[in-house]
């Protein structure tokens, strides 16, 4: 059967506009809202038409979805090549040479605390979050990663202020894996820091060197956790974020009157995984909320070495 | 204490079906806690540091943990429960859709066998498809799915028009068709009174009381919270209407919603009156007295509507005024400074009722759904005054299942109101029947006894409030859960609008003085 490329398709690539040279890939996650693919080089999602976007994530459209979605089983093997993504055993074919692609653009951001708008944006983001966080019904496990979360925010607020990488990392690395979920919250935390250290980095070049070291001494950690956490990760450490996450920053960021409205886009992404974030990212934001390192051009972010992650070789 | 684990090796289940599986666990008898999770060596220091020993040296990132701790005999059948849930899930996953023999579309299932009606349940981007496929297939419909456009349901609600069928919904989520409940519905006798309403809730509270008033319902059609808004024009209610005029099993018919657009309501109105037949009218909010004339009964409560339609379908007169009463107060100490009645529905349109109601008597009334003279709910998190909300609006439900299914949410929000100094009535909603949680009493009354023991701790007593919306043929056992309920404490009334004024006369006459 051949799926027709639509408009609607979306694919969310790292750095690139075009399809990974990706080869053969096994179904190894299939959920209600998405379908893992697992290749030697990484994990691609295949996400249903409502999800956000997210790096390495392909966005079906309405019509075709749910005919991958029933007919895709655990094990399926599939072909990436010339564009087209071919599951082998139920001759499903889907046809991207259409697709659209999609990057989040974080580094484009700077947050400017001195506009008041921004302020309020925060402060209503941080009240939502508080008045959710303690509504919530947890399991055992997210208690204690709650608890764990509550010991390390403090050195990590200061750290993040003493732009001292190798401390962050301390603290930040005991979380990789952590917590509930396919996609452990603590990984979930550390990518919505990254976001905020992102938005909050305006081109000052000591904060970009703290980023970028903290993105690099992360990385060594990957696996310790899950197959799919350790692609959002990587997508992360190369400043490539979800779509909820990253609107929610840039909501942040500019302070927009509807910022409570993205808050809620972020949060219904997964059990725990928006909220976590979130936090992650509220927490980043609220640390370099004070001015300090000399500013430098946000083009210096691309004159830095990125760090090694294991993410997709793509081609350019 | 013991503690118990199992792995799963290469187990991956996305967070929600994680979520649900701990929670599961955590609900099973003699089980304290549990948790499943991906067995990071993060995750396994953390569950070492708080007590839970898994010694699972073996496991890696890709396994999947599943921890109990609890009373030793009890480990054992929990963690089977584990197994078993996700082994049913995988079933699932390996097999695709392919066994059992699932239904894949509607000309599939037409072919197995005739059927008039399709109820659909898909994301809402798919249902106007589905239910266009429905109708062009000849099939009245119930749309259970929300999310679909006005546009897209007055489209769906002409096609039907034109070839003489009906559509109920979108977000139409109770129906009782020839006897048979559809999703969220009670189990009633079969009688003489037919049923329209805008409202889900609404039409389980009216068709409940009916019920438990001796008498039967014909049909029970639900149209969807927008059927009677300006662009749908309330085709769904006039069809429901003309079809219950028809119907020779119908003798009364009753009508339900808010409030429609001005234009609507006038159709409305005109089409009962020359139906032919009584027709009791409850648009929760209007002027009940403006409503009345000729075969039309206006009423102001749900509770007011059954009554009525009750009365006529026995050849009585219904009462202009037939508001019941509320039961007396039970005496109980309440403190100068408690003076507010918390309401905390699972109900939208119980909770729209109360706001409607006690606004009408109390000031500084708060709801995050207002109505009358009530204020909204700014931070529907937190309550402040006399605060009424509905766990069920989509702020709530987000990741997490309804509050008639999930009781965890509204139990932590009983026991934060509990502490407040200045709560004196708590008002719940216990809503029984198809769809709804399998044993409310056993999530409501040892919040209701922790609740109790926070407030005693203050020297404060707290009045919990209540009705419970089901009838005796329900899957729930209506008497054993007002039983359990009352033992608990729980001062339970015959309708939601009778907890109200209960709750009402607690706060302003006061319990003490009953």
């Amino acid at each position: 059967m051949l799926v027709t490329a639509r408009e609607s398709f979306c694919v969310a690539l790292t750095r690139g506009v075009r399809l990974p040279k990706w080869g053969q890939a096994r179904v190894d996650g299939k959920f209600t809202r998405a379908i893992d693919l697992s290749g030697a080089q990484g994990v691609i999602v295949l996400l249903e038409p409502a999800c956000g976007l997210v790096p390495h994530g392909i966005r079906l459209s309405p019509a075709d979805w749910p005919r991958l979605h029933m007919s895709a089983r655990l094990g399926d093997e599939a072909v990436l090549a010339a564009d087209r993504l071919r599951f082998v055993r139920s001759g499903l074919v889907i046809d991207l040479t259409m697709a659209q692609t999609w990057q989040a653009r974080l580094t484009d951001i700077s947050i400017d605390w001195t506009r008041p708008q921004v302020v309020r944006a925060f402060e209503r983001v941080r009240a939502q979050m508080a008045a959710q966080a303690s509504a919530s019904p947890q399991d055992l496990a997210a208690i204690l990663f709650a608890r764990r979360i509550a010991t390390v925010t403090p050195a990590l607020i200061a750290a993040f202020r003493r732009l001292d990488a190798a401390v962050a990392c301390e603290h930040l690395g005991g979380l990789v894996g952590m917590g509930p979920g396919l996609t452990p919250s603590g990984d979930d935390f550390i990518i919505g820091c990254l976001a905020g250290l992102t938005v909050s980095a305006r081109g000052e070049r000591a904060r970009l060197h703290c980023l970028m070291r903290i993105a690099q001494t992360l990385v060594t950690r990957l696996a310790a956790t899950t197959r799919v956490s350790r692609q959002h990760l990587s997508d992360a450490f190369v400043l490539e974020f979800a779509q909820p996450l990253a609107a929610l920053a840039g909501a942040l960021a500019n302070g927009d009157e509807d910022v409570v409205e993205h808050l809620r886009a972020a949060l219904a992404v997964g059990a725990h995984s928006g909220a976590d974030a979130a936090a992650g990212l509220l927490l980043a934001l609220e640390a370099w909320r004070a001015p300090d390192a000399a500013r430098a051009p946000v083009a210096l972010l691309n004159a830095i070495d990125p760090p090694r992650a294991p993410a997709l070789q793509l081609e350019r | 204490m013991a503690t118990l684990h199992k792995i799963i090796p290469k187990e991956y289940r996305d967070s929600v079906a994680l979520m649900q599986l701990s929670s599961a666990l955590s609900a099973m008898p003699g089980v304290v806690q549990a948790s499943a999770v991906m067995a990071t060596a993060n995750n396994l220091e953390l569950l070492r540091e708080a007590g839970l020993n898994t010694d699972a040296v073996s496991a890696g990132p890709s396994d999947l943990l599943v921890v109990v701790q609890g009373e030793a005999g009890a480990l054992p059948a929990a963690l089977a429960e584990a197994q078993r849930r996700l082994s049913t899930q995988s079933a699932v996953a390996m097999n695709g859709a392919a066994e059992p023999l699932v239904m894949r579309s509607l000309t599939m299932a037409l072919e197995h066998g005739p059927a008039n009606l399709a109820l659909i349940s898909t994301p809402g981007e798919y249902a106007t498809a589905e239910a266009l496929k429905a109708i062009n297939l000849g099939l009245n419909v119930m749309l259970f799915s929300d999310n679909v456009s006005a546009a897209d349901e007055a489209m769906l609600k002409r096609r039907a028009q034109a070839k003489n069928l009906i559509v109920m919904g979108p977000d139409c989520g109770t129906a009782i068709i020839n006897g048979v409940p559809l999703a969220f519905a009670n189990v009633v006798r079969r009688g003489a009174i037919g049923c329209v309403a805008a409202s889900g809730t609404g039409l389980q509270e009216v068709t409940s009381l009916i019920d438990r008033y001796g008498q039967g319902v014909s049909q029970a059609i639900g149209t969807g919270g927008h059927d009677l808004s300006v662009e749908v024009g309330g085709i769904t209610m006039l069809k429901g209407l003309a079809d219950l005029a028809a119907d020779a099993d119908t003798a009364v018919i009753v009508l339900i919603s808010k409030p429609p657009a001005a234009a609507v309501a006038e159709r409305i109105l005109s089409a009962a009156r020359a139906c032919g037949k009584p027709v009791v009218v409850n648009f929760l909010g209007a002027d009940d007295r403006a409503l009345t004339g000729d075969n039309i009964h206006g009423v102001r409560t749900l509770e007011d509507a059954a009554r009525a339609a009750v009365a006529l379908a026995q050849g009585k007169a219904p009462s202009l005024d037939c508001a019941q009463p509320s039961p007396p107060i039970v005496p109980m100490r309440l403190r100068s400074g408690q003076r507010y009645v918390r309401g905390l529905y699972s109900g939208g349109t119980f909770c729209y009722e109360a706001t409607l109601l006690l606004s009408e008597a109390l000031d500084e009334v708060w709801a995050n759904t207002p109505a009358g003279r009530a204020h909204r709910l700014e931070d529907v998190w937190s309550s402040h005054g006399h605060t009424l909300v509905d766990l069920g609006d989509d702020v709530f439900t987000r990741g997490r299942p309804h509050p008639m299914i999930d009781h965890r949410l509204r139990n932590e929000r009983i026991l934060r109101e509990a502490t407040d100094p200045q709560v004196a009535v708590i008002l719940l909603d216990v809503v029984l029947g198809f769809g709804s949680h399998l044993d409310p009493a056993a999530e409501i009354v040892p919040t209701i006894d922790s609740a109790r023991e926070r407030a005693a701790r203050d020297g404060r007593e707290i009045a919990f409030v209540g009705h419970i919306c089901g009838t005796q043929g329900d899957p729930q056992d209506l008497q054993q859960q007002t039983a359990r309920l009352s033992r608990a404490g729980m001062q339970l009334t015959q309708s939601n609008a009778q907890a109200v004024r209960l709750a009402q006369k607690i706060v302003t006459v006061g319990a003490g003085q009953a």
